[in-house]
């Protein structure tokens, strides 16, 4: 997820101008939900900030290390009374997926995925899991562990090393059940591409709304929520389904959507071309631009005359050579210069590019490079 | 706002609790100043309608629960002594649900006493029914979308089983939030947990009297629920059907009325007006030359309605101006509003499909739009069908508006 989880955890990566862990949490509420325990660790101010806010209390615990999911659910364990559901804080799921597990003892959410190595694999029979597999090489089936249970009580006693799943699986050979039921709303976001993805499906349910000042030649089509203070131009094309934040403004024959979200206090200048793309707050776009499929970071300016275009690089993260389909994703605090040009690339935190540059894959990955 | 005067036939010595807290999200914008129980219908507040319905079965003491907006309530009923009645008030702090609003008023009322929503219409007949000797009853009625609100089922005159809203109601008689109830009920409400929703339910305190086959059902013969903005059409449509007319306004020659019209003091209604009732238009309102009202239509106080206007089966609140060429159907607009020359609200679909307002589905072919209060519309702006546009917006002029309108939004 680098560069974007340098300066927030993944949990509180926005889309559709939310954090993440909004949606969980929103769902939460939805089944019915209102006791819950949110377990924090790195830059767990900014999470607890944020928390915070909620209409109504939320219990935090922190986790020293983040040696694992075992260990964070451990930490929560003096404070859960009854049988509960664990999920994680960063990925996306909704009410209804939630109510199908919420009255089971020990059930799992299972998800069909095109990659599952990346996930737990679940092996099950007759809709019991039987195993689960973390992470495996060569994957023995599609169906994914969304890492959303449903547990009683009494699952602590296994609880002992780090993993969660590790724990699952001395469960079931204990014999004890575990359901897997399916669901399709769930998503993940591993990649910071994943994000469009998580984007495309959070912009799409959004309540729409006209607030700020629009002017009246501007065509708004579509679910499209204006915030307050925001300012929309003569001419200005805007497609659901699409957010636009608090004064942000848009500049004249601005052509946004679909599936755009835009931040609060953000700056896109005249004849610009937005599609498929999450602007985080502050940032900005030069007038003449073309930006498709892109991830711009908090406070993040490009220039004019910006092309953003899908491409597909190999990259190689962590060890393992991997491709995936962007524009471009950018971190915090960037600056590129006029007439610069993005295809599939990753760009650090606080990077400079220099006018007229082509950038790909991960030619300027780095925090804080200047590439002239 | 015009209020109801003369109480009739015996007097009971009862309390009457109304929950009258709630702002109503679902009305808003029209709650953006008011409670939900303020919302007029032929020109008097949802509230003031129900004070007079129980005050013509006989009950004089009222305690009423107020929280949002609730200057709005007190400066407008007062002591009641306005309407020959008593009333004392009670703030809930936090709207956290009808349990928690009738724990409020624990230490205000004893012995047996009648709780009722405070949005809602029913008529005194079916009050008097409901308090006619002292037994746990709760007033019910026959739905046509139970889906919509809690449903109970029936074993002769005793309900065995209350349902909260769902998708798969057991029957069509609903909950209409009426309730004849003794101070037992304090001890039970004690014991009341938060719901799913987070509030706190009357109804989960009843659950007990109804196991126990202590709660009877009563029938009403009238029922109006408020839940959404457009549902305020249809009840004040009801409403004019009952009302019985005044015409103290000055009629100029050459105006043609029919049906029933009501006319309050001070106001002109002027020459070339035609005006198809079911109609009521309040105090020192200036209609016409030339305007064209249809039923079911209410006008409140100090409104302009001028020349070449129509307006139809709408609720246009006070201090509003509709001055010139404009077309209104189907419409709820707000206080303080003005309309530019030429401004018209489509109602009509041409597809032929229902209206929908923020994706919600209202069940009517017929809708125009709900403007909340001061709004400003430019000269020749065109308001599509099922638009919502938040208070204090104002509009260019020559401007499309459709969708859902912010609060405060400016459209140039």
């Amino acid at each position: 997820m680098r560069p974007l989880t340098k300066n927030r955890p993944k949990a509180l990566i926005p889309v559709a101008n939310s954090p993440i862990i909004d949606y969980s949490i929103r769902a939460l509420v939805a089944t019915g939900i209102r006791e819950i325990i949110v377990v924090v660790g790195y830059r767990k101010e900014h999470v607890i900030r944020y928390l915070n806010r909620c209409e109504f209390p939320i219990q935090v615990v922190e986790q020293k290390n983040q040696l694992g999911t075992g260990d964070a659910l451990k930490c929560a364990e003096p404070l859960v009374r009854e049988d509960f559901l664990v999920l994680p804080g960063d990925n996306y799921i909704d009410a209804a997926s939630l109510a199908k597990i919420k009255d089971e003892k020990n059930a799992v959410l299972v998800q069909d995925h095109p990659y599952p190595s990346n996930f737990g694999v679940v092996i099950t029979k007759k809709g019991e899991v039987t195993e689960i597999i973390e992470k495996p090489e060569h994957a023995p089936s599609f169906t994914v562990s969304t890492g959303i249970f449903s547990l009683s009580k009494d699952f602590f006693t296994v609880l002992k090393g780090t993993e969660l799943t590790d724990a699952v699986n001395e469960m079931i050979a204990r014999g004890g059940h575990l359901k897997a039921v399916s669901t399709g709303a769930w998503q993940d976001a591993v990649y910071p591409w994943d994000l469009l993805a998580l984007n495309k499906k959070t912009v799409g349910g959004i309540d729409p709304v006209k607030s700020g000042t629009i002017d009246r030649t501007a065509v708004i089509r579509g679910a499209v929520r204006i915030g307050r203070g925001a300012h929309i131009g003569p001419f200005a094309v805007v497609h659901g389904p699409a957010v636009i934040g608090e004064n942000a403004r848009i500049g004249s024959h601005c052509t946004i959507g679909p599936s755009v979200s835009i931040g609060d206090r953000v700056t896109v200048e005249p004849f610009t071309l937005l599609e498929d793309s999450l602007l985080m707050d502050d940032s900005s776009i030069g007038s003449h631009s073309r930006v498709v499929e892109a991830v711009i970071g908090e406070g993040s300016a490009l220039m004019d005359h910006t092309t953003v275009t899908p491409g597909t690089p190999f990259m190689e993260i962590e060890g393992t050579v991997i491709r995936g389909r962007f524009g471009c994703i950018i971190g915090d605090q960037v600056r590129s210069e006029p007439h610069c040009i993005y295809q599939g690339a990753i760009v650090g935190n606080n990077t400079r590019i220099r006018g007229g540059k082509m950038i790909t894959g991960l030619d300027a990955a780095q925090d804080g490079v200047v590439v002239v | 706002m015009e209020k109801c005067l003369k109480p009739e036939g015996k007097v009971i010595f009862m309390e009457c609790v109304i929950l009258a807290a709630g702002e109503g999200k679902r009305m808003r914008p029209l709650t953006a100043t008011r409670p939900k129980v303020m919302i007029p219908l032929v020109n008097r507040p949802m509230a003031d309608h129900l004070v007079c319905a129980a005050r013509d079965a006989g009950i004089t003491e009222f305690v009423f629960v107020v929280g949002y907006r609730e200057q709005e309530v007190r400066q407008y009923f007062g002591d009641g002594s306005g309407l020959g009645v008593s009333i004392r008030y009670v703030t809930q702090r936090h709207q956290r649900g009808t349990a928690d609003a009738l724990r409020a008023v624990e230490d205000m009322v004893s012995g047996w006493f009648l709780l009722l929503n405070g949005d809602m219409v029913i008529r005194s007949q079916d009050i008097a029914g409901i308090i006619k000797n002292k037994a746990l009853r709760m007033g019910l009625f026959h739905s046509d979308h139970p889906e919509d609100f809690g449903v109970v089922t029936l074993e002769g005159e005793t309900v065995t089983s209350l349902q909260e809203k769902s998708d798969q109601p057991r029957s069509n008689l609903i909950n209409a939030g009426v309730y004849y109830l003794s101070e037992e009920i304090f001890t039970d409400l004690r014991s009341v947990a938060a719901s799913s929703r987070g509030e706190y339910e009357l109804t989960e305190a009843l659950a007990d009297m109804i196991k126990e086959g202590r709660m009877a059902g009563h029938p009403l013969s009238f029922w109006l629920d408020v839940g959404y903005p457009w549902d305020l059409l249809d009840a004040n449509a009801a409403l004019l059907k009952e009302l019985t007319p005044v015409s103290e306004g000055i009629i100029e020659e050459g105006v043609h009325l029919s049906g029933m019209v009501s006319t309050g003091k001070g106001t002109v209604i002027k020459s070339g007006t035609y005006i198809e009732g079911p109609c009521i238009i309040g105090d020192n309102c200036r209609i016409g030359p030339h305007a064209y009202i249809r039923g079911a239509t209410a006008i409140g106080p100090r409104c302009h309605i001028g020349h070449s206007t129509e307006i139809k089966n709408s609720l246009i609140m006070e201090d509003t101006r509709i001055p010139h060429f404009n077309y209104i159907g189907d419409s709820v607009v707000g206080r303080e509003c003005n309309f530019g020359a030429g401004t018209k609200v489509a109602n009509l679909r041409h597809d032929h499909r229902p209206v929908l307002v923020r994706g919600r589905n209202t069940r009517r072919m017929k809708l125009g739009a709900i403007i909340g209060d001061g709004v400003r519309l430019g000269i020749n702006c065109s308001v599509n069908v099922g638009s919502v546009i938040g208070s204090g917006a104002i509009v260019a002029p020559h401007s499309l508006v459709e969708g859902c309108i912010d609060g405060k939004t400016f459209i140039r």
